[in-house]
């Protein structure tokens, strides 16, 4: 299927200035910590001491003896979960996944997992109550490692999980909670035909998110059982379903109001302080504020898994791939909720080949519940399966774009999870990184490249959007996406672009869950596509609205109007052409009888049939693929092992870029974040499943003075789905960097370390063990 | 006929048929026809994946119609970031 697909725009891909920058560079913004209500207790979460145990008492006497202390709360306020599926999310969940890590039932599963809270009138008395909440828990063994978890005699993390996905159905529970296959063609027949094969294990690390701000909520509930919540997250939407779900208060109850949003990637997702406030708050009547720590935030928000791949990859002598197969083992944490699927499915959807083989595997262990980090589950395996496709080519003597060149899918090509590929940019972004500056710098002693290619989906799902009229024409457009990546400018361009008015005159805004239509979270790589979609009905809609306005000022029949520049026009006694030459020439600009702009329809509403408004929800189904190509050169220090980017290329197919300002940050920022799960960024528990570096000092993520300029190429392969050919763009860079700083490093090194991260320490013991083989050689 | 392509997840209520023509037009009746003739494949194993019709990604298809030469490709529905 496709469309016709707008290519001359006036607004969509120009660079106007962000609205929301004047806020955030003064400080002006509110995030989730910055609203304070006349009052507010402040709510405090006591956390387990023990990755696995039983809870068989909680006293919170000594605590609410303490004056100041308001109200106490644990999982006797939260109704039993059972076996409900929360209704209403994206893919399929279990509310008895996600309660727990709220508050715990009955048992601990995890480090720091929420047990108990208290609210009490300052945030240090909070603090000293938590401490005198008295917890009794009967310790539990416990397991941290993926195949430790697997063992027949490994503790179990829940006695009612057994594995889905294998034939016949298991009797026994068991950690493994998930075992997926795909397969096409004949994978063994595909290996014999193959010249050179590569079989290697990469591992990738459990990491965070590393968004700045820290989870932060304010819940307020009235006396007609009303509940407000203020938050930071990615979805209003989403909070009040699950608080909804997860305290049995009625959703018609619960309005969200999102704040400004210091970075979420996928983290800020789901719910952990929000339904703890609003207990607090029902129980108090009073505001209650729980602004988590950055400890709290490592040690019990969502993490990312860790995975463990096996490739095994073949190619013939010129290079065609015939074989390529992964094993995938991913780390969920102590609840089932790990991206396994995309990772399954994903890990090599850049290669046209005949024979293919994915397993992906979901364990259970005592660590924090793993949840989604932009484009979830696939930066693990595309990283395995890229390092594999460097080292192929690199055996086979072939530069390793022209190889991808020769595997790339395009347009027809069918990919392991089966839906035939519509026009992608793959091959255009290969193209523009092989002529690339940075692909011919000449490198040094120490210095090495690294290459990768990425896939991802991209999401379209539901969204809404209203726009009013001012009565000087400008507008305003309402929708429910926080703004994590630039969609108010984008939903101002778009409506503007529809409109044919300036962007300037576009107010765009993110408001409540009572003042706007429903709309999923804003991730997925969806917003600027499916609330964009949203955005552009309701122009059109208006712009339709604002004609017969016209045409009954002009008392002339509807079709002899047209909507022209942001004006409504009037062709009657002559054709639409003559009269566009007349407005160009500006003979016709400002002849009311013939010409009547956005303020002056605006003006004569009232006399027109009132306020100029209109409000479109979607369900997108226009979504497209997004493919990413990354170049790293890097340069090892070999006495110390540190390792220093000198350039880093993206390109990208963003589709048609709506603002490509935005794009490129999302291009960087990607980047950015890949590179830091690359070198540095891991989580190290000890052996009581204690996290032991949950702070930004032992957590290292990159800061500008680490990295060079990230340079960018946007490929512009028009979504064909999409009237203006928009694709998702944020959640594909982070695909890339990882393999091509891997094998950046490995070529720099004359190492073949694939176990990230690659820091100092681990990357200098390779090195000498490399050294050490050389000579012994 | 319209052509279905099972995953493999689903394939394991189908005895591992992995594509089969339908007479279906429309998703509601595809779900009748499809249970019908795989009774393991029951509509709420169906319900959880998402339909592909022509390489359109349809997360609800509930209400969706399709060609007798469609393509319809049933996918696992993922959550993004």
């Amino acid at each position: 299927m496709s469309i016709n697909i707008q290519t001359d725009f006036k607004t969509v891909g120009t660079r106007p200035i962000r609205p929301d920058g004047p806020d955030k560079v003064t400080g002006r913004a509110k995030y989730g910590a910055d609203l304070n209500l006349s009052g507010m207790l402040y709510g405090h979460i006591v956390r387990s001491p023990h990755a696995h145990a039983v809870i068989k008492s909680i006293d919170f006497s000594a605590a609410l003896a303490m004056p100041g202390v308001v109200a106490t709360m644990s999982a006797e306020d939260l109704p039993e979960p059972g076996d409900r599926i929360l209704p209403g999310a994206e893919i399929e969940m279990k509310l008895k996944d996600i309660s727990p890590i709220i508050m715990a039932r009955g048992k601990v599963l995890f480090h720091s997992q929420a047990v108990a809270a208290v609210a009490a009138t300052s945030e240090s008395l909070a603090a000293e109550a938590a401490k005198r909440v008295v917890v009794e828990y009967e310790v539990l063994p416990h397991v941290l490692d993926v195949h430790a978890a697997m063992a027949d005699d490994a503790p179990l993390v829940h006695d009612d999980v057994f594995t889905q996905g294998i034939d016949p159905a298991p009797t026994r529970p068991s950690n493994l909670s998930a075992d997926f296959e795909m397969a096409k063609g004949d994978i063994e027949a595909g290996f014999a035909e193959a010249d050179l094969v590569i079989e290697r294990t990469y591992n990738v690390p459990m990491c965070h998110q590393g968004y700045i701000e820290p989870h932060a909520c304010v819940a307020r509930s009235d006396e007609n059982g009303k509940i407000e919540i203020w938050c930071c997250t990615q979805g209003p939407f989403m909070v009040r379903n699950m608080t909804a779900e997860i305290t049995g208060i009625d959703l018609g109850k619960i309005k969200v109001t999102a704040s400004e949003i210091g970075g979420g990637f996928g983290g800020k997702t789901t719910v952990y302080v929000e339904p703890v406030a609003t207990i607090l708050a029902c129980k108090s009547g009073r505001p209650v504020k729980i602004v988590m720590s950055r400890d709290e935030v490592f040690r019990a928000s969502g993490p990312v898994s860790s995975a463990e791949t096996q490739v095994k990859i073949g190619a013939k002598k010129d290079g065609t791939l015939t074989a390529i197969k992964t094993d995938i083992l991913m780390d969920s944490g102590a609840f089932s909720s790990s991206p396994i699927l995309p990772a399954t499915m994903f890990a090599a959807a850049c290669y046209r080949c005949d024979n293919m083989h994915s397993r992906g595997r979901e364990v259970l262990t005592n660590k924090p519940k793993a949840w989604a980090y932009r484009a979830p589950g696939a930066p693990q395996s595309i990283m395995a399966v890229e390092c594999a496709v460097n080292e192929l080519a690199q055996g086979l003597g072939i530069d390793p774009i022209d190889f991808r060149l020769l595997n790339a899918v395009e347009e027809g090509d069918v990919p392991l999870f089966g839906v035939p590929f519509q026009s992608i940019g793959l091959k255009q972004s290969l193209e523009a990184a092989k002529n690339h500056p940075n692909y011919q710098a000449a490198l040094e002693q120490n210095q090495g490249r690294g290459v990768a290619a990425a896939f991802w989906i991209n999401a379209g799902l539901q969204s809404s959007a209203t726009i009013h009229v001012a009565e000087d024409g400008s507008l305003n457009v309402l929708t429910g996406n926080p703004d994590i990546g630039g969609s108010r400018a984008s939903m101002a361009m778009l409506a503007a672009e529809v409109l044919g008015i300036p962007v300037e005159t576009v107010r765009p805004s993110v408001v409540d869950t009572d003042s706007v239509g429903y709309c999923d979270t804003t991730g997925g790589s969806r917003t600027t596509l499916a609330t964009g979609s949203a955005v552009m009905k309701a122009a059109g809609m208006l712009r339709e609205e604002l004609k017969h306005r016209a045409a009954a000022i002009w008392n002339v029949d509807i079709k002899e109007v047209e909507w022209y520049d942001g004006m409504a026009v009037v062709h009657s006694g002559i054709g639409i052409d003559e009269l566009r030459d007349e407005l160009r020439a500006g003979t016709a600009g400002r002849n009311p009888e013939k010409v009547l702009t956005m303020a002056e329809l605006a003006a004569q509403a009232g006399a027109t049939g009132g306020p100029l408004t209109a409000s479109a929800s979607v369900h997108a189904h226009s979504a497209q693929p997004s493919f990413a190509v990354n170049i790293c050169d890097v340069q090892v220090d070999r006495d110390t092992g540190k390792v220093d980017i000198l350039r880093y290329t993206c390109v990208q197919d963003a589709g048609k870029a709506v603002h490509p300002a935005y794009v490129e940050g999302q291009m960087q920022g990607g980047a950015v974040q890949g590179i830091g799960w690359a070198l540095n960024e891991e989580y190290l528990f000890n052996d009581q499943g204690v996290l032991e570096n949950a702070g930004f000092l032992d957590y290292r993520i990159p800061v500008a003075s680490d990295l060079p300029m990230i340079d960018t190429v946007i490929v512009e392969v028009p979504n064909p789905l999409h009237p203006f050919g928009v694709r998702g763009v944020g959640e594909v860079p982070i695909c890339p960097p990882m393999p091509a700083v891997a094998t950046a490093v490995n070529r720099a090194a004359g190492t073949q370390l694939y176990d990230l991260p690659l820091s100092p320490p681990k990357l200098l013991a390779a090195i000498e063990g490399a050294g050490a083989d050389n000579e012994a050689a | 006929m319209a052509k279905v392509i099972f995953p493999s997840d689903l394939q394991a209520f189908t005895g591992d048929t992995a594509e089969v023509e339908v007479t279906s037009v429309n998703y509601r009746d595809l779900v009748a026809e499809l249970s019908g003739r795989y009774p393991a494949l029951t509509e709420e194993a169906i319900r959880k994946h998402a339909l592909a019709i022509d390489g359109m990604i349809i997360h609800n298809p509930f209400l969706e119609a399709f060609n007798s030469d469609s393509e319809l490709v049933f996918f696992a529905k993922i959550a993004g970031g």
